[in-house]
């Protein structure tokens, strides 16, 4: 359904994207994933002709959106990062020219307009102008003019972006009915959203693609290292030798020391290590005052590898390349063993 | 297009800017008509388009008009709709500038009741009326372009009403500029330095590319400065010649003499045509930013 190759935009030498490459199939949706800047919007933007690229193709439905714009656009729906509203219209107004200008047949118009006010819950605000409207109601609006016509292809730029909570839930939900019928393209900068609809992220910076997966595997790859935070009282060089002596810890780090009780860091493997840290200490006559298991989540590895701290970032995605070689070695291994 | 068109339209009548054009645009052309006609007694229709108020009612209050028509869309980002959907930039141009029009055209039929209403007072010419009455509509497109353009090029409303307002300043007295530059060769030697100036700045703007403008501007230069020492005769009247052949007031002038010039028709039609071309190739050229 969309077919993006080796996308590229720069701006007097500054690359604003740089070589991006996916596709989505009907009844999927692509998150793009990155902090402010990253590129997101422009690339939509591009995919939905109102930029030009610097380099590279976008295919829609099989039309190029350079060489056949008008059927490529026929097939998009967008909500742009600002819904595109004119504040002195009504609701109902509004779609209605929307509908028109995407060549929506005039004898549809009426049952188009019902249904895309349905699924956005406008039915109430219909009549309301659009200055009137709260923030939340406005995003729907734009939401609503994106559907219009039944795009093959829905492109939304935070389509969350204002909505309070319980919108935030409804708004998940549309999205995730919408890709039964559509192929849909969403962008965030707030993880939770994506991991929650998404099939497949894209973790976006500077322009550049950092990691490519599902959310399943991009927080499997996460869990395995695990962090316990500790508080315990007592002598730091002793607390230190002890949890160093306990089987599974990769490392201990020093925090700080306040009123006589020691703040470390333990970093661990996968498997869960608190049972053994409290016995070690409890053996070495160390009470603990505080423990406690610091999660890591999208959040994290987002954090990590979009952060300035690039090295990080390299070092995480190494990791994740060597995983993947030793799950094969492992395979063949096991293949060997079978023999 | 259609639904631009209509879009644009009901902009128009529901935010009082349509209807406060359209009242004070026809307020000056009757009071213009009432000196004219009423007061002095003459039949003469023309005399009165030709005018002072209706010269302010184009040059002030049709960059009211125009203001507006694209610069809004740029700033409230609802480009975004227009620009994205299966619609060509051509036609979004067409659709607004026909809503232009149609705003133009309900104030030319007061005026063409004009010649009806004198004429049950005494004898009217109204070949002649109807004539100079084409005339105005003419010139009247021909600034509401020139103002589309403008308004392309701005996401800032108050500075395309000043920029037309100056441009069509200079257009209705661009022959009066004629006279105050001079006739010597010097002086037609400087102007078309400057116009080659200009056109290479267009090309620049157009193209986003020296190398081209650059290379253009020399070989304009070398020629212009060639001509000017071993031929000089060549420059004999250009100014007056240059700023009679681009103004539109010497063509609406044929028009209130009450002859229809097939020259003057053409040049007001190529005049809409440049600008709503100029307009479709800048918000063309704003993609490739």
């Amino acid at each position: 359904m969309i077919e993006v190759k080796n996308l590229t935009k720069s701006y007097d030498g500054h690359l604003a994207v740089d070589d991006l490459s996916f596709s989505v199939k009907q009844g999927e949706i692509l998150g793009f994933l990155g902090p402010n800047g990253a590129g997101k919007s422009t690339t939509m933007n591009m995919m939905t002709g109102y930029l030009s690229m610097t380099d590279g193709t976008v295919v829609i439905d099989g039309h190029d959106i350079l060489e056949e714009p008008e059927e490529a656009k026929k097939a998009i729906g967008y909500l742009p990062e600002i819904p595109p509203l004119y504040n002195d219209m009504t609701v109902n107004e509004y779609l209605k020219f929307a509908a028109e200008l995407k060549g929506v047949k005039k004898s549809d118009i009426p049952e188009q307009l019902n249904k895309v006010r349905n699924l956005t819950k406008l039915t109430e605000m219909q009549e309301r102008l659009i200055k009137h409207l709260s923030k939340g109601y406005k995003q729907r609006v734009g939401l609503a003019q994106a559907l219009l016509g039944s795009p093959k292809v829905l492109i939304l730029d935070e389509p969350t972006v204002g909505l309070d909570p319980g919108q935030i839930i409804e708004m998940r939900e549309l999205i995730k009915n919408l890709a039964t019928e559509h192929a849909v393209i969403l962008s965030s900068h707030i993880l939770s959203e994506v991991s929650a609809v998404c099939d497949h992220v894209m973790i976006i910076n500077k322009g550049k693609l950092v990691v490519a997966d599902s959310p399943e595997n991009l927080s499997k790859h996460l869990e395995r290292q695990g962090e316990v935070s500790l508080g315990v009282k007592g002598e730091k060089s002793r607390i230190l030798s002890t949890l160093n002596a306990v089987i599974g810890v990769n490392r201990v780090e020093f925090e700080k020391e306040s009123e006589g009780i020691v703040y470390v860091t333990v970093y661990t493997g996968k498997e869960d290590l608190r049972e053994s840290i409290f016995y070690a200490l409890a053996t070495a006559g160390l009470p603990i005052f505080e423990m406690r298991v610091v999660s890591k989540s999208l959040e994290d590895i987002f954090v990590t590898l979009t952060g300035d701290d690039a090295k990080e970032a390299e070092k995480l995605m190494a990791e994740n390349a060597d995983n993947e070689e030793t799950k094969e070695g492992s395979e063949d291994a096991a293949d060997k063993e079978e023999e | 297009m259609l639904a631009i068109y209509k879009k644009e339209m009901k902009t128009y009548f529901n935010s009082m800017i349509g209807y406060v054009y359209l009242a004070l645009a026809v307020a000056v052309l009757s009071l213009q008509t009432y000196m004219n006609n009423l007061l002095s007694g003459s039949s003469s229709i023309a005399n009165t388009l030709s005018g002072f108020f209706p010269m302010i009612a184009l040059a002030v209050f049709v960059p009211f008009l125009t203001m507006r028509i694209m610069s809004e869309e740029k700033k409230q980002r609802t480009d975004q709709l227009l620009l994205t959907s299966p619609v060509s930039v051509e036609k979004i141009v067409i659709g607004k500038f026909l809503s232009l029009a149609t705003i133009f055209a309900m104030e030319m039929i007061v005026v063409a009741l004009l010649p009806v209403i004198i004429s049950s007072y005494g004898k009217v010419n109204f070949v002649s009326s109807y004539t100079a009455i084409a005339g105005y509509f003419l010139m009247g497109l021909a600034f509401l372009s020139l103002g589309f353009f403008i308004s392309t090029c701005s996401e800032n409303q108050i500075i395309a009403v000043i920029v037309s307002f100056v441009s069509f300043v200079i257009l209705v007295y661009l022959t009066s500029f004629a006279a105050l530059i001079g006739s010597s060769n010097r002086a037609a030697f400087i102007v078309a330095m400057v116009i080659a100036v200009v056109v290479c700045g267009l090309l620049y703007y157009m193209l986003n590319n020296m190398v081209i403008p650059i290379a253009v501007f020399v070989v304009a230069a070398g020629i212009l400065a060639f001509l000017f020492y071993k031929k000089e005769s060549v420059y004999d009247g250009f100014v007056l010649k240059l700023f009679s052949a681009l103004s539109p007031m010497s063509r609406f002038d044929t028009f209130i003499s009450g002859t229809l010039d097939l020259d003057a028709v053409v040049y007001f039609i190529s005049f809409i045509f440049v600008f709503l071309f100029l307009s479709v190739q800048t918000v063309k050229k704003r993609r490739w930013q």
